[in-house]
């Protein structure tokens, strides 16, 4: 399936051609979960990352839907 | 100040390897009656470096101030960076305290020279002077390499939201001890300004030099290899949490009725950084004395010219989303006035979120926030009672929507959509406070975490948790960034502890940390309960039980006795 990535903070730093309002097209097999596209995108062991769906954040085991819209966000602290 | 007299003493016994909140609440507690006036001259003013600010450890330049708080009634230790904490540090000062009160209409300033000497200056030409006017004056006439801290306009009229502004690495003003009105309680003091030689090279013997230093560069090393404070704080600052908190729905808006901005991708931190790139200003800056992480920012106009240092995101929140204001020119401009007058800009914008939403002026109208702010300064009859904070505001318009706890505005995490600031709102003995206790990484985890942010399941042991870390943490003066590193690095953890203890001379453990955090706040709570505080003090307003937030729909669900077992030690 194909969904696209929108990247925020640190992670737009990957792609260095990033377009904000485009995002990035992703080809990933057919359910597969927001765990599996931040390993395939090489963010999981580079500190992970917030996972926003349909407008809510989504959990590690949560399949992704194709076409959709899926942003990614550094990790926080407080501040 | 009473008589205008000095005098230094050694720490007595009970105090020593105390530091930072530590110190300032302990003081408090044994020295300032709790049913006191905080403006009165029974209050004391505690200026407190942490144990290791001094040190050659990096990120060591935050300061407590600590005192009886004018806006919530309650002890008060807030906390700032700059660069006095670590030239005091430098020169063996553990703290400087303020008592009495100057004779009516009489201003001094504090100076510390680099020797150490102490003296009590008259400052009746820099009355009503705002901050950065003060402090280019004051560095004209002295050590231009010297730390200041000080009070605006706000401070003098003792408004309950007035800061104490502490200069940045630049010498700008820019720094604020914000939260609980301790600006107030300097402006009753009579004290203008504290100016500190940052030459001065005497700092307390430690017990163990090289073992410190050996863990120190462990420490160093830990905090820039740490995702947060070596990678996302030094190009995007502390803005970036704009998105992910959009994203959750829990960054409260047009006054705390909605958890996502509409123009939240006009104010978040990536699209300050590249208006600040565009411009030519400095995305990521020092501003504390000794900082490695650089969380700061220099945001300049379209013409490159200072506007102000650093736009953070809690008052990019207040200032913005709260208001409902989408410009970033005018979010920073409200930034530079309120570090100018002298007022938190946390309290500040939630007092004009507070008016615009009871119809005083309408939300996103940013030219009427500024002319508001502009009538603190001025002194007006509406100007000092939006000085005075949200919950003055509401009052006076009859408004029942008022963010606070303590009296104190609520920072930029919406408790119904993340449960676990609700409960360190509500219990903190500080008010409502984003640093006491911030437990947003655990209620917005990488993929989701372990802990719904919606639900009330774990948030009160998290919250317990944090806020006791938090309080040993803060005795050290040790930035809260760099906590990050201490928590996620074993190594950076053990480092911390033995340099603690090559500093004091001491076998602490980890149990002793914890258990100085502990006592910390029983201290406070106590003084708190002396100052006639009650369990129904640690509760949210009304409405965040009452009214669901868009776009989750959920209110807050702690219950009352959970929000009791908080303290359950």
């Amino acid at each position: 399936m194909i969904i696209t990535v929108k990247l925020f903070g640190t992670h737009r730093q990957l792609f260095p051609q990033y377009d904000p309002e485009q995002g990035i097209e992703i080809r990933i097999p057919d359910g597969a979960t927001a765990k599996e596209l931040l390993a395939h995108l090489g963010i999981l062991n580079k500190g992970g990352a917030i996972v926003e769906m349909n407008g809510r954040i989504v959990k590690a085991d949560v399949p992704l839907s194709n076409a959709a819209c899926v942003k990614l966000f550094n990790v926080i602290s407080g501040g | 100040m009473t008589s205008q007299s000095v005098a230094i003493e050694d720490v007595p016994e009970n105090y020593k390897g105390l530091g930072g909140r530590g110190l300032t609440s302990s003081l408090i507690s044994n020295e300032v009656p709790p049913d006191c006036d905080a403006l009165g001259p029974d209050n004391k003013l505690i200026f407190a470096p942490g144990t290791l600010s001094g040190t050659p450890l990096v990120n060591t330049s935050r300061l407590s101030i600590g005192a009886k708080s004018p806006l919530t009634g309650g002890i008060k230790e807030s906390n700032v960076g700059g660069t006095v904490a670590a030239a005091l540090g430098r020169m063996g000062f553990t703290a400087i305290i303020i008592e009495g009160q100057a004779p009516a209409g009489k201003l001094y300033i504090l100076k510390i020279d680099g020797s150490g000497q102490v003296m009590l200056v008259d400052a009746g030409n820099y009355k009503k002077m705002r901050t950065y006017a003060l402090v280019e004056k004051i560095l004209e006439a002295e050590n231009q390499d010297s730390a200041v801290l000080c009070i605006g306009p706000a401070g003098e009229y003792h408004l309950a939201s007035a800061s104490i502004q502490s200069s940045d690495a630049d010498g700008r003003p820019c720094r604020a001890a914000g939260r609980g009105g301790l600006g107030a309680v300097m402006g009753a003091k009579g004290l203008k300004a504290m100016i500190v030689d940052r030459s001065g090279k005497s700092p307390d013997a430690m017990a163990d030099q090289e073992a410190f230093k050996k863990e120190a560069k462990i420490f160093a090393k830990a905090v820039k290899e740490d995702m947060f404070s070596g990678y996302v704080l030094p190009p995007l600052g502390t803005a970036v949490l704009v998105a992910p908190l959009n994203a959750a729905g829990a960054f409260p808006s047009y006054n705390a009725t909605r958890g996502v901005f509409d123009g939240w991708e006009r104010i978040s931190g990536e699209t300050l950084a590249e208006t600040i790139k565009d411009r030519g200003g400095k995305t990521t800056h020092m501003g504390c004395a000794q900082c490695i992480i650089h969380c700061s920012n220099e945001y300049v106009d379209p013409k490159g010219r200072y506007v102000t240092s650093s736009l953070e995101y809690e008052t990019i929140w207040s200032m913005g989303g709260m208001c409902g204001i989408d410009d970033l020119d005018i979010v920073a401009k409200l930034d530079f006035l309120c570090d100018d007058i002298g007022v938190d800009t946390m309290n500040t914008g939630v007092a004009l979120a507070v008016a615009m939403d009871a119809g005083h002026r309408n939300f996103g109208d940013g030219q009427a926030a500024i002319e508001l702010v502009e009538e603190i300064a001025e002194g007006t009859e509406f100007g000092k009672i939006l000085g005075n904070g949200p919950a003055a505001v509401g009052q006076h318009l009859s408004h029942h929507r008022v963010p606070v706890v303590k009296n104190q505005s609520i920072a930029a995490y919406d408790p119904r959509a993340a449960q676990g600031m609700g409960v360190t709102y509500g219990t903190s003995p500080m008010g409502a406070d984003h640093t006491a206790g911030n437990v947003i990484d655990k209620n917005l985890e990488s993929l989701g975490g372990s802990l719904d942010p919606l639900k009330a399941e774990g948030q009160v042991e998290v919250s317990r948790d944090y806020q006791i870390e938090t309080a040993a943490f803060d005795c050290t003066g040790l930035c809260l960034f760099a906590l990050s590193a201490a928590k996620n690095n074993e190594k950076a953890g053990e480092a911390l502890l033995k340099m603690i203890n090559a500093k004091l001379g001491t076998k602490l453990t980890f149990e002793d940390l914890i258990e100085l955090g502990v006592r910390v706040l029983k201290t406070e709570r106590e003084f708190n309960r002396s100052a006639g505080f009650t369990a129904k003090d640690d509760r949210l307003p009304k409405f965040f039980y009452e009214e669901p937030l868009p776009p989750h729909n959920t209110v807050f669900v702690v219950s009352d006795a959970d929000m009791d077992k908080v303290f359950n030690f």
